[in-house]
């Protein structure tokens, strides 16, 4: 299996409302800075991977309404309806299998167009329990009750979490900077779904993410410091009502996977980008991963994470983006020092089905 | 009856009461969406709007003319440059005349039938939009025809490709 590098990343602007720009127009922000990052065009990828909902994009088969924004006529485009991360390795199988040598991934997402309680309605399963007419923020109401009552982790501990973020998205040029807050403030505020409250959910935003991968010949060639894939997981946990929010079993064969790909062993990542759309969801995916909640900001989520503001669908992805700035060094005024290695993570489905894991360094 | 001597019978129960099988659930929902139509579809229906003006983007690679404008030529993978004129002649490259009623997304009525519709090559264009023909009888419709847009009154236009009520041909038919 060939080595694969991450050559190239871009994202848009994301914000409450991208009004100024159409979806395809908004994924080209990401795709033109990602090339531009890579030092190559559009015709020197020789295949897409794409990442988008149809029910977000308000249109069936959506990815062929960016077809050619992303370059794939006459090349092999595949779509996923699930998190960007998830495309992300799927380009990586493309590349790693020695079929293809450069590949474009994408994410984009507008939650300001659609109505999210009926597009996150038609998640549910239709013939017994969808009519009752919950969405997403019932089902994690549900789940933070239990996970709150087991005495894992508290309200308190999952404010901390969400203060981070919004501290933290005043560093990060690429999402909207969020008032700061604090934790009492995150506490008392307006509940969404008992026991959360209107912070505990992400904000809603509309955005996009690109990457360009490449074989290890191909990356040598475009840089001196590529940052590598060294290894991938992704598993899929029961349905949402057949689960309890605790079983995060599906994150530990994403993580497992992904881990014993690399020489790392048992050595902790120097940093963790963890997405969770839900506070308490983050504390349960960050403290199974390895990362340190007292570490919100910095070695855990130092880009502010999903609560700093990113879509559904492209959060994932957003999270591999970071890593790359930080073990590239250059991420600016949020720079770790010493980054070699990361775990980059995403998540889709209600409750939180399914799990993805990245795990990148730099280094030879 | 043992039960037990055919594999498939294992664990099954009796089948009583019969089961209305048939059944079907009924699911209504209202999919709204409100899309920013960005940066090339604003101009393009703004100019139909204001000027019953149709333009495409051209390809500085290709030199192809876009209609709809987009961003990108997607087979040179090129930023397109320039806004053109384009139309309002044109002729048809393929066409179809509709005889079985659907519901008019923009009136949520069945449009009459029969009607024509057609994709049309606009002049300057090279590339093609479909839209409605006024002819609808076949033996007055032909590939390479050509054909030009008619325009709602300013008043009436609001900036969609509804501000063309149809095409229809340049010059009248002999007969008519």
């Amino acid at each position: 299996m060939g080595r694969v590098a991450i050559v190239g990343v871009g994202q848009s602007v994301h914000a409450r409302d991208r009004n100024d720009v159409a979806y395809a127009e908004l994924l080209l922000e990401a795709i033109d800075e990602a090339l531009a990052d890579a030092g190559i065009g559009l015709a020197d990828v020789d295949n897409a991977v794409t990442a988008s909902l149809d029910f977000y994009d308000g249109r069936t088969i959506a990815n062929m309404a960016v077809a050619d924004v992303v370059g794939s006529y006459l090349k092999p485009e595949s779509r996923i309806c699930s998190d960007g991360i998830g495309a992300l390795l799927y380009g990586w199988a493309r590349i790693a299998d020695g079929a293809h040598q450069v590949g474009l991934v994408t994410a984009h997402c507008k939650e300001s167009e659609g109505n999210l309680a009926t597009i996150e309605g038609a998640a549910f399963d239709p013939f017994v329990q969808r009519r009752l007419g919950a969405d997403a923020d019932v089902v994690a109401g549900l789940g933070a009750r239990q996970i709150y009552a087991s005495g894992a982790f508290s309200p308190t501990d999952a404010a901390a979490l969400v203060v981070a973020a919004r501290a933290a998205s005043a560093v990060n040029s690429k999402v909207t900077t969020l008032e700061p807050m604090t934790i009492a403030e995150v506490l008392d505020a307006p509940r969404l779904a008992t026991p959360l409250g209107v912070f505990d959910r992400a904000p809603n935003r509309d955005g996009s993410c690109a990457m360009i991968l490449a074989t290890e010949e191909v990356a040598r060639d475009l840089s001196d410091s590529p940052v590598w894939i060294a290894g991938v997981g992704t598993a899929t946990g029961k349905y949402w009502a057949d689960r309890h929010p605790a079983d995060l079993s599906a994150l530990d064969r994403a993580r497992d996977s992904a881990v014993a790909m690399t020489g790392w062993g048992t050595d902790v990542p120097d940093l963790f980008e963890v997405s969770a759309q839900y506070a308490h969801q983050l504390c349960q995916f960050a403290t199974r991963l390895g990362a340190q909640l007292t570490e919100a900001g910095r070695t855990l989520n130092p880009s502010g994470g999903w609560h700093a503001g990113n879509p559904v669908t492209v959060s994932g992805l957003s999270r591999v983006t970071e890593c790359v700035h930080q073990l590239r060094g250059h991420a600016g005024p949020r720079q770790l020092h010493d980054a070699q290695r990361a775990l980059a993570h995403g998540v889709a489905g209600l409750g939180a089905q399914s799990h993805f894991v990245a795990a990148l360094e730099v280094g030879d | 009856m043992d039960r037990g001597c055919h594999p498939e019978g294992v664990g099954a129960v009796s089948p009583t009461p019969p089961i209305d099988s048939s059944l079907r659930l009924e699911y209504v929902a209202d999919f709204e969406y409100s899309y920013a139509a960005g940066e090339f579809a604003s101009r393009f229906m703004n100019a139909l709007r204001t000027q019953a003006r149709i333009q495409g983007t051209r390809c500085e690679a290709c030199s192809k003319v876009l209609v709809p404008p987009r961003p990108v030529c997607g087979l040179c993978l090129e930023r397109t440059a320039e806004w053109v004129d384009v139309g309002p002649g044109g002729v048809i490259t393929g066409y179809t005349v509709v005889e079985v009623p659907f519901i008019d997304p923009m009136t949520g009525i069945k449009r009459p039938i029969p009607y024509g519709f057609a994709f049309v090559r606009l002049d300057g264009a090279d590339t093609n939009i479909y839209h409605f023909l006024e002819e609808s009888r076949h033996d007055k419709i032909s590939i390479g025809m050509r054909i030009t847009a008619v325009f709602k009154p300013a008043p009436e236009r609001d900036g969609t490709l509804a501000d063309i009520i149809h095409f229809r041909a340049e010059e009248p038919a002999a007969d008519d």
